[in-house]
């Protein structure tokens, strides 16, 4: 059996995880205090719940374990993985980009940055009609350039 | 909760959304308001094809190829006696040019906003130069001239101009930036109508006919070159495209033989694509032309026609995908008439008003 190195993250509930470097460095933020020496003991990540941490740990591995081919079943695979994980409550979601902002990892960024402008992307006209009617007071102000796009007739 | 959201973190996931999400999110609140005008596109959303009916100067038909609808806008401010020559397509902007056989007038359009800027005149008035256009960077773009003919001062006689100008776009300056041989001045002159392509350093423009052929000025090394166009002298109708950084070319024959040609290294052509036939054979039939955009190619006849579509694929970024779109043939219930158009891409700027202006 090889002997894989392994990192200490410990965060804000004072919990400690253990987890392969491999995994451990795909956020950029921990590969770089890695490189800068920081690692010796664990790493601190003061600001991420125990929860929130787990979750994206498992993200990680997953990405990791994964081989990197372009095989239909892998990629597939993948995708339902990703599908999944962002099947959260918006607590979770909230919390997520911003643990996943400070860690840096590109790949589940995308994918939660994506998720979230669906979930905007989905308002119905009527939702977005009662927003903009009780809010206009506020925009009476700043509408200056009007956009004839949405007075143009659809067809 | 989300509105504790760093406003960052929201322009970031602000820049996710196709344009017309954008600009719905930027008039739902002040916060959002904000966040949205400093959302910087990522351009991951597939370009809008725009049509300009040639006999009908105040209509502009846009179709959103996210949700595949046609849009009607009405053009207040385009003055007569112009027509379209291309698009500063990641400004969402349409060049227009003055037609007849007057000097060079150009001007700008935000065909979301009808705002409209004529450019100030060229130092070197000219009639039918080749017009061009490069994009460095979101902040600026650049517009060229080349060829054309003027009046000699003294005698009264037409002769070609040999000279480039450049437009910038922070400036709003034109400066004549060299000199050109006196060949490609008279190629360059009414015979290249049409849009241009920037690949690699070099600002190409194709004759608008068969047989077709391409000019091409080389920025660094102040050279001109000309380049033959596959199956040139065939060919029915022909457009360059630029595609993932190169150029490319896309022709036909009676719309059912259809490829598309990269350029390679050597200034090879290499046939890259053939559309499928059944594509093809729906499209027989009367004039084709076509345009092309960085991930978007779309070859169309009249408004009301089909037009068929090479984009790019979303979800998986080195496929590309041929659809038909359906044509635009009514309002709201009534009948439209079959325009002839001119067709163009742009990436729309829906949430803000464009800089330039």
């Amino acid at each position: 059996m090889s002997f894989s190195k392994t990192i200490m993250l410990r965060n804000y509930d004072g919990e400690t995880f253990v987890v392969d470097e491999v995994v451990a460095v795909e956020p950029q933020t921990i590969e770089h205090m890695i490189e800068d020496g920081c690692a010796n003991t664990s790493i601190p990540l003061p600001n991420i719940t125990s929860k929130i941490l787990s979750k994206v740990i498992e993200h990680c591995k997953k990405h990791v374990e994964t081989p990197n081919s372009n095989e239909k079943d892998a990629k597939a695979d993948l995708k339902s993985f990703d599908f999944d994980f962002v099947k959260a409550d918006q607590g979770t979601l909230f919390d997520l980009i911003l643990a996943v902002n400070y860690l840096n990892i590109k790949g589940l960024l995308d994918l939660i940055y994506q998720t979230i402008a669906d979930m905007i992307k989905g308002k119905t006209p009527e939702e977005e009609e009662e927003m903009r009617r009780v809010n206009a007071w506020v925009f009476s102000c700043f509408v200056g350039v009007t956009c004839l796009y949405f007075k143009s007739k659809k067809i | 909760m989300w509105n504790n959201l760093p406003s960052d973190l929201l322009s970031n996931v602000f820049s996710y959304l196709p344009p017309h999400s954008l600009a719905r999110a930027m008039v739902t609140c002040r916060h959002w308001h904000d966040c949205a005008r400093s959302t910087t596109s990522r351009h991951q959303h597939p370009p809008w094809f725009v049509a300009l009916p040639t006999r009908a100067r105040n209509l502009c038909f846009v179709h959103n190829p996210i949700e595949s609808t046609w849009h009607l806008l009405g053009l207040k401010h385009v003055p007569s006696l112009t027509r379209p020559v291309s698009t500063i397509p990641g400004h969402g902007l349409i060049l227009f040019k003055s037609t007849g056989s007057v000097p060079l007038q150009l001007s700008v359009c935000d065909p979301f906003t009808s705002r409209f800027r004529h450019l100030p005149q060229l130092r070197k008035p000219r009639t039918n130069p080749a017009v061009g256009v490069i994009e460095d960077c979101p902040s600026q773009f650049n517009v060229y001239v080349a060829g054309g003919m003027c009046k000699a001062a003294s005698s009264g006689a037409a002769s070609y101009e040999p000279t480039l100008e450049m437009f910038d776009s922070r400036s709003k300056n034109w400066t004549i930036t060299g000199s050109m041989p006196i060949e490609f001045a008279v190629r360059l002159t009414v015979w290249t109508p049409n849009e241009s392509v920037y690949s690699r350093g070099v600002l190409y423009w194709m004759t608008s006919a068969r047989a077709y052929s391409i000019m091409g000025f080389d920025m660094s090394s102040n050279k001109w070159k000309e380049l033959s166009v596959p199956m040139g002298d065939t060919l029915e109708f022909a457009a360059m495209v630029p595609r993932d950084g190169k150029l490319a070319v896309i022709g036909g024959t009676h719309g059912v033989n259809v490829l598309v040609w990269e350029l390679g290294e050597d200034d090879k052509w290499n046939v890259i694509e053939r559309m499928p036939v059944e594509l093809g054979k729906r499209f027989v039939g009367g004039s084709t032309k076509c345009v092309g955009i960085e991930g978007g190619v779309c070859l169309y006849k009249e408004i009301a026609k089909e037009m068929v579509v090479w984009r790019k694929d979303r979800n998986h970024k080195n496929k590309w995908e041929w659809y038909s779109i359906e044509g635009c043939n009514q309002i709201s219930g009534k009948r439209l008439e079959n325009y002839p158009i001119k067709g163009l891409f742009l990436h729309p700027n829906l949430a803000c008003s464009s800089s330039f202006f």
